[in-house]
């Protein structure tokens, strides 16, 4: 009859061994600004009257503010940490061992105007999140913002930052300005597999074009929310693998993040049929052909079990245990899935899904929980 | 009944987490009037005692509005799940939105003292 602690964890998760893989630094244009971390007098007054750079104007109808009562700023439905001090409570509170920050309030940068402003605004994040956020010796750690929309400013971002402890992926969205399976990207992907950092991709960019009769005719924010992120992510995938990055790139680990699960087996085992159905056509794509490669090293599904990795959340599985635990299976969940909460953002997950679910064995919770996330992301020996 | 603690124990507009025999009851005192209501919401079987909890924000943050996880409504005797906003009837247990009913127990004040049915 004791009264317990309020906590939001499992007993066993103070146990486990957990890294979460996208917990969100959602540092405002403000903190930036008042932070001293804008250098220009010109940007720096632009984004205190402004804020950050539209995306074509603004998108409606696709915001989960729009759908439930959140906060005005979507991001801040449990809240906000942006100090190394903050963010060590909040691993308290998810029974993370380590963690690593993703962005949070960036979304319309690969599309947005004003290419000075999101420079600077990407130099000031990466700052701040060095000098602020990141600590490796309390497991805090840094996925680095990496602009696909300038690829001179995304290698001078590695360089700068990228070979320091406390960074261990490099962070692009899906949906971005390209594809990453864009050859100008290369440039970038040979500095990734030089500095042997992941690239993280989280939902966000153009997910959702104003203009497209799909977007128009949609309803509701569950048709955006399930059907945008599904159609970001899945070509991205598909274009990295069949524009040969991989062949190109083997050493080249890319997770996606935000995206669920059950992208994997939709996906892997279709994109190998439909290789076998028409496999004459990879040799058209422009790396393929510089590359003198008329077919892809291995099957498409290969790439995804191999280079590929998703991180949970959301997660969805069957009720069922038996259809939880073949889902599983079919996902290779052993070797794909990183744990991951998305604090403080709407689609929160906590670890809880994690235990006392027959599906998942002490072995496999092992694999989700670190053992996977150690294989991809370049922590400090 | 079991008694599960003091009244002082369990501060006004807030939930608090109590395990009884291994069930874990988020139990409510709204204004004097308690509620006894199942801490595993069943959207991600996380716990609905939190709702009504500040924020967590730094210290300078300005947040006027939506300033907790959640939100416990004393006059409609009803919560959001801190997560992902789901309500609940704390009289009923059940979520209008969805038609699922989580557990409710009979809480009880016997003078200082609180008590839960099981």
């Amino acid at each position: 009859m004791a009264q317990t602690t309020p906590s939001p964890l499992h007993p066993d998760a103070e146990d486990a061994r957990i890294f979460d893989a996208d917990v969100h630094l959602n540092v405002h244009i403000d903190d930036l600004v008042e932070g001293g971390y804008i250098d220009d007098p010109m940007i720096e007054d632009k984004l205190d009257k402004y804020g950050s750079p539209p995306v074509l104007g603004g998108v409606t109808g696709t915001s989960a503010k729009y759908a439930k009562e959140v906060d005005e700023r979507a991001d801040h439905i449990l809240g906000r940490a942006i100090t190394a001090d903050e963010l060590d409570d909040v691993a308290d509170e998810l029974g993370a061992d380590e963690m690593l920050l993703t962005p949070g309030n960036y979304l319309p940068m690969p599309h947005g105007p004003y290419p000075a402003v999101k420079r600077a605004v990407t130099e000031a994040y990466n700052d701040f999140l060095m000098e602020e956020a990141v600590d490796p010796d309390r497991g805090i750690y840094g996925a680095l913002l990496v602009p696909d929309w300038d690829v001179d400013h995304g290698l001078a971002e590695l360089e700068r930052y990228g070979d320091e402890d406390a960074i261990i992926s490099a962070f692009n969205w899906f949906s971005g300005y390209r594809p990453w399976g864009h050859e100008s990207h290369d440039p970038l992907n040979d500095k990734m597999v030089e500095l042997d950092l992941p690239l993280q991709m989280h939902f966000g960019g153009l997910t959702h074009h104003p203009t497209s009769l799909k977007h128009d005719s949609k309803r509701t924010y569950i048709e955006h929310v399930l059907l945008d992120r599904d159609e970001g992510a899945l070509a991205e995938v598909l274009n990295i693998i069949f524009t040969g990055l991989f062949d190109k790139y083997p050493d080249l680990d890319i997770v996606i993040n935000e995206n669920g699960t059950t992208w994997i087996p939709h996906l892997a085992y279709r994109a190998d049929n439909w290789y076998q159905n028409s496999p004459e056509d990879i040799r058209l794509a422009p790396r393929m052909k510089e590359m003198g490669k008329e077919y892809l090293d291995k099957m498409p599904s290969e790439y995804i079990f191999e280079n590929m990795w998703t991180t949970t959340v959301p997660i969805a599985l069957p009720d069922d245990p038996r259809r939880a635990e073949s889902m599983l299976d079919v996902s290779r969940a052993e070797d794909t899935f990183i744990f991951a909460t998305d604090w403080p953002h709407s689609a929160i997950d906590g670890p809880n899904w994690m235990f006392d679910n027959p599906a998942i064995g002490e072995d496999l919770q092992r694999r989700i929980f670190h053992e996977n996330a150690e294989e991809v992301y370049r922590f400090p020996e | 009944m079991q008694k599960i603690g003091t009244i002082d124990e369990f501060p006004e507009g807030r939930g608090t987490k109590v395990d009884v025999d291994g069930i874990e009851i988020a139990v409510f005192n709204l204004d004097g009037d308690f509620y006894g209501i199942s801490n595993v919401c069943p959207h991600r079987r996380l716990p609905l005692h939190r709702a009504g909890e500040p924020k967590r924000l730094p210290e300078d943050d300005d947040a006027e509005d939506f300033d907790t996880i959640g939100e416990v409504d004393a006059e409609e005797a009803c919560i959001r799940c801190p997560w992902h906003r789901l309500e609940f009837d704390l009289e009923s247990g059940v979520n209008h939105q969805t038609d699922q009913r989580v557990s409710t127990f009979d809480v009880e004040v016997d003078g200082d003292e609180v008590y839960v049915e099981i």
